[in-house]
């Protein structure tokens, strides 16, 4: 059993060291012992786009080929940015394609470095038979990364006309969901509060919203999304579990759109167009729930939830620049309890902006995000409410050095990445005892750090992606994380691949939540709230993975070892606050996915196994359960959990359909309740003291609850008008109206259902 | 898995229970008090929730006199302690004995029984009041010291308290409308005479909130048997701690904890009783 005195660190620092001196010699023989680049050899590059909406196309091939079939190319980045360096002057055919769009051919006489900026035509096969080898869909995982766009989103019924990140997160098996509401999403083993969410580089605190059908990230404004379930690089810093990376799409820049939809769960409105055509866009979208009106007639008992949330962005395409500004607004209010009168709340305000682009002739591409977020929590009543505040204020800059061949990739590529931030963190909170010793503060938290990393291809065999953090966080001192990615395709392109992934993590910045308490979803966001020490984490990973020509299998074991976590302690008092203490934890777990594709039919099956145990020292544990220290199983180990998604796609009618099942997750057993008096001094009496009400409680989460499955389909139908699309949704969630349990209440001995059989239909109007 | 027509027409029901089965049955707690006129413990049954109410205990509670082997059945009141605070307490009006052992029993249905096993202290001599404020006004010509002293020695010291009874806000009635107490378990010195209690009212005033004036002060002195926990130990105890279930529990086959005391009040201001005067 590890000490709880905190985990000793020196090794890993000593580690830390020597590894940043190894990034420099690397660097400096990236730099400058790569092979010397002759003066007639050229470069081209640019950004590659779709034609109709000016929308950035990430993960396009960009290919030169001479008269002896000499191949030069690249694949374009989220910015849809290109560079093909060292290209011996000469003609060349140009040659763009990407997944859903026609290829792009053209013939280039080079013989100086060039800028090809490209827009790409929408194919019909867009439509139609998608070859799933693309580096994309569910069974696609490298060492935890996982990309995801806008019509994955899509394959998930969702009670809308769209589909949206949550209910395509909660289908992952790596990804654990405590009910249907809430917006708890806890990705292998890490809790929400562990999660880093951003949005088109700014943070956002709790995007998922209460109905956990929903988010602030619906598919129609989704570009794509990196989902890092672990092992992430450096360049993300601040969280220890995982990263949500969304790019929300621009605005049309050709053409103006809207669309307009009606649900039982919500209403949404959105527009788009240019400002200045081929350049300037707007996107405007704006979304509130409805279901707290209908619920009553839809499914006969009350739901009081209102969500809302609201998105603008600004965009501008230059010849070899992109500039975007964008807002986000969110709010949810209600009961995840119907029956207790607890409301809860919570909202983000994020006002970002980015720029990416090059220089033409050089090798480095630029990014520069700046964004302001503020996000606000409380749970209570007017008269009695506990609340949380946080404001950021956050500037990054990272920069990509596409070196080519290079000494330590002759017959590959070297990029090196750079960048570096800095933060401003207010947070204030007003607890009113919540958790004991934190009543109500404001902290004030600076942060600067960077971040180092190269990538280096040998011969498309081995990609390999050492990187360090250096984060410095005022008052709480320095860390030096390393990460080291790495892929190996020993049997070439095409063939299986494996991938690993390691890394040390901080996080200085925590959300303590009441974790005894599965229907409170308030967090409070503190820094480093137990003698100052912040979250440690390690994560490993290894996985293999093969993409056949319409079958997807992957398969990836994970471990990640979590230190100074803030739990709530064990008391038997029967109150909703509590004292907080150090943990530790471990997790390992195995994903499991396949997927298939072929005609209109899509189907994905996901297995999870997840094991991960606590370790807290507690002195009343001595006296109560024989032994200080207890380990447990926290109340979001959820042991297995099976997931399927199926669909058939006729072009104009489509059918969705989405089974999970989940293993009971633990809690707590009471084994009984009485009113203790209070006889140490014989302060209370039975003939005139009530006492102290209090749950007796077995060992904390050695109890499981039942299992959970659901079944939720959704059928679509389009139809065309001469400038619009009407579709037309009907289908339902949980359609075998499986009684599941959300949580059970001790306090009370009443159960918390999830939603019943819940039918749905939506109209959604779309111009064009 | 229910699927299937009948799954969606009726709904899936899935049954569960949270609570643990285990061999404790009862929650006894309070004391028995070998000065006392009338004993009161409360009694209740585990497995009910939280939210109390006056459902019968079902269960017979009696009391045994180890040495003589004499038993007497008690009898059950609901006592109404507030909103939504009706409670089971268990009483009987026979004379105990000090030094003696009884056995506390609950027996309910299918063997479901919880006992406590309490042996009673010594009684004490009367405390005996030594110095005592003239008012009860915060002004100097009050005095702040109250001294009360016993004499003899107490072997196992249970409790020493000041309880402030205290009249409404305007102050125009006598009757006491509430209580505070404030311990002084710590305060107190064994010498070779006796114990010797003395403390601080005006401190005291800052332990509790009165929503008037005060109307009488009376310290209350208990000696407990060789169950009750050493001094010290009463006093450092935490709250986390004490209410842990089974932690300091005497009772077999449930929770709690049935003292045995000798308790002994003395009015220190005004030399009267506020409740008396009530009565």
């Amino acid at each position: 059993m590890e000490s709880l005195e905190g985990h000793d660190w020196s090794g890993w620092r000593k580690w830390n060291r020597l590894l940043a001196i190894h990034m420099v010699l690397l660097l400096l023989l990236g730099f400058f012992g790569g092979s010397p680049a002759e003066a007639q050899e050229v470069q081209v590059q640019g950004f590659i786009s779709d034609e109709t909406s000016g929308e950035a196309l990430r993960g396009a091939n960009v290919v030169l080929r001479d008269s002896v079939e000499d191949r030069y190319g690249a694949v374009t980045n989220e910015q849809g940015y290109y560079v093909i360096n060292d290209v011996p002057p000469g003609r060349y055919e140009f040659r763009i394609s990407f997944v859903g769009y026609s290829t792009y051919r053209d013939s280039l006489i080079l013989d100086e470095s060039v800028v090809r900026n490209i827009q790409l035509t929408p194919s019909e096969e867009r439509l139609g038979e998608v070859v799933i080898a693309s580096e994309r869909g569910a069974a696609h995982l490298e060492a935890g990364l996982q990309e995801i766009e806008a019509r994955d989103l899509e394959r998930i019924p969702t009670p809308g006309p769209s589909g949206d990140l949550a209910g395509y997160l909660q289908a992952l098996p790596s990804v654990v969901s405590m009910g249907d509401r809430g917006g708890q999403l806890f990705v292998r083993g890490g809790t929400p509060s562990q999660n880093l969410v951003l949005v088109d580089g700014s943070l956002i605190y709790q995007p998922f919203h209460i109905l956990g059908f929903f988010s602030a990230f619906p598919e129609d404004l989704v570009s794509e999304v990196e989902l890092h379930a672990g092992g992430f690089g450096a360049r993300y810093t601040g969280r220890v579990s995982s990263v949500v990376d969304v790019q929300m799409r621009g605005g049309n820049n050709q053409q103006f759109e809207g669309q307009a939809s009606l649900g039982p769960f919500l209403t949404s409105l959105q527009v788009e167009g240019p400002l200045k055509k081929g350049e300037l866009s707007f996107l405007g979208s704006t979304r509130h729930s409805v279901i707290e009106q209908t619920a009553p007639e839809l499914i006969g008992q009350e739901l009081p939830m209102k969500f809302s949330d609201s998105f603008g962005k600004v965009q501008y395409a230059g010849d070899n620049y992109r500039c975007s500004a964008s807002t986000m607004h969110t709010y949810d209010r209600g009961r995840v309890d119907v029956e207790r009168e607890r409301d809860f709340r919570w909202g983000n305000v994020v006002i970002g902006g980015r720029c990416a682009g090059f220089t033409p002739g050089s090798e480095v591409f630029s990014e520069v995000n700046a964004g302001i977020t503020h996000a606000f929590n409380s749970i209570g009543d007017e008269a009695f409410r506990r609340s949380s505040r946080t404001w950021r204020l956050n500037v990054d800059a990272h920069f990509t050095h596409s070196l080519g061949e290079t000494a330590l990739s002759p017959s590959g590529e070297t990029t090196v990445t750079w960048g570096m931030h800095g933060r401003r963190d207010v947070m204030e909170y007003d607890l009113r005892e919540k958790f004991q010793g934190l009543r109500s503060a404001k902290s004030i938290l600076l942060n600067a750090g960077a971040h180092l990393g190269t990538e280096i291809t040998f011969r498309e065999e081995f990609e390999l992606n050492p990187s360090v953090a250096l984060t410095w966080a005022f008052e709480y001192g320095g860390s030096v994380e390393p990460r080291f990615r790495m892929a190996w395709r020993p049997w070439g392109e095409g063939a299986p691949e494996v991938n690993a992934a390691a890394g040390l993590y901080q996080q200085t910045i925590t959300g303590i939540s009441d974790e005894r308490d599965a229907g409170s979803v308030f967090t409070a966001w503190v820094p480093a709230p137990i003698e100052g020490r912040s979250v440690r984490a390690i994560h490993g990973l290894l996985g293999a993975q093969h993409q056949f020509d319409r079958f997807g299998f992957t398969v990836e074991g994970y471990y990640k070892q979590l230190n100074n976590l803030s739990v709530p302690i064990w008391s038997a008092v029967a109150r909703f606050t509590t004292e907080l203490t150090l943990a530790d934890g471990k997790v390992y777990g195995v994903d499991t996915r396949a997927e298939y594709e072929h005609g209109p039919f899509y189907g994905y099956l996901g297995y999870g196994y997840m094991w991960m145990l606590y370790t807290t020292a507690q002195e009343s544990f001595g006296q109560w359960l024989g032994e200080p220290i207890q380990q447990y199983h926290p109340p979001h180990d959820r042991r297995h959990q099976l997931k399927a998604v199926g669909g058939l796609d006729f072009g104009r009618l489509e059918a969705r359909t989405r089974w999970q099942f989940g293993s009971g997750l633990p809690y707590t057993q009471p084994f009984g309740f009485d009113s203790m008096i209070f006889w140490p001094g014989i302060r209370e009496h039975p003939a005139s003291d009530f006492g102290t009400p209090r749950v007796l409680f077995e060992k904390p989460y050695r109890g499981r609850l039942p299992p959970y499955h659901r079944l939720d389909v959704s059928v679509e139908y389009a139809i065309s008008f001469p400038f619009a699309r009407m579709t037309l949704q009907v289908g339902g969630i949980n359609v075998y109206n499986r009684t599941n349990l959300f949580y059970y209440d001790v306090f009370s001995l009443r159960r918390v259902n999830q939603l019943p059989l819940t039918p749905f239909f939506s109209v959604n109007l779309e111009t064009h | 898995m229910c699927l299937g027509i009948g799954g969606i027409s009726s709904g899936c029901e899935v049954e569960f229970d949270p609570l643990a089965e285990n061999e404790q049955h009862y929650s006894i707690a309070g004391y028995l008090d070998v000065e006392a006129d009338m004993q009161f413990v409360r009694v209740e049954r585990l497995r009910d929730s939280l939210s109390f109410d006056t459902k019968s205990v079902e269960a017979t509670v009696s009391v045994e006199r180890v040495a003589s082997g004499e038993t007497w059945t008690w009898r059950d009141s609901v006592f109404d302690l507030g909103p939504r605070r009706r409670v089971h307490n268990f009483w009987s009006t026979k004379r105990l004995f000090p030094r003696e052992t009884y056995r506390f029993s609950v027996q309910g249905s299918e063997a479901r029984a919880s006992s406590a096993t309490v042996t009673l202290p010594d009684t004490f001599p009367d405390p005996e009041l030594i110095s005592f404020p003239p008012c009860l006004r915060r002004v100097m010509r009050c005095e702040r010291q109250i001294r009360v002293e016993v004499d003899d020695t107490i072997d196992k010291l249970a409790a020493v308290r000041a309880d402030y009874h205290y009249t409404d806000a305007e102050g125009g009635r006598r009757e006491c409308v509430g209580t505070g107490h404030v311990d002084h378990l710590d305060d107190a010195r064994q010498t070779d005479e006796g114990l010797v209690i003395s403390f601080d009212w005006w401190e005291d005033l800052g332990e509790f909130t009165a929503s008037g004036p005060l109307v009488t002060v009376d310290v209350f002195v208990a000696a407990g048997g060789p169950g009750w926990p050493e001094r010290e130990e009463a006093i450092e105890i935490r709250e986390e701690e004490l209410f842990l279930p089974g932690n300091r529990s005497n009772v077999e086959g449930g929770v709690g904890f049935l003292g045995g005391i000798a308790s002994k009040t003395v009015n220190a201001f005004p030399l009267r009783s506020c409740a008396s005067s009530e009565s």
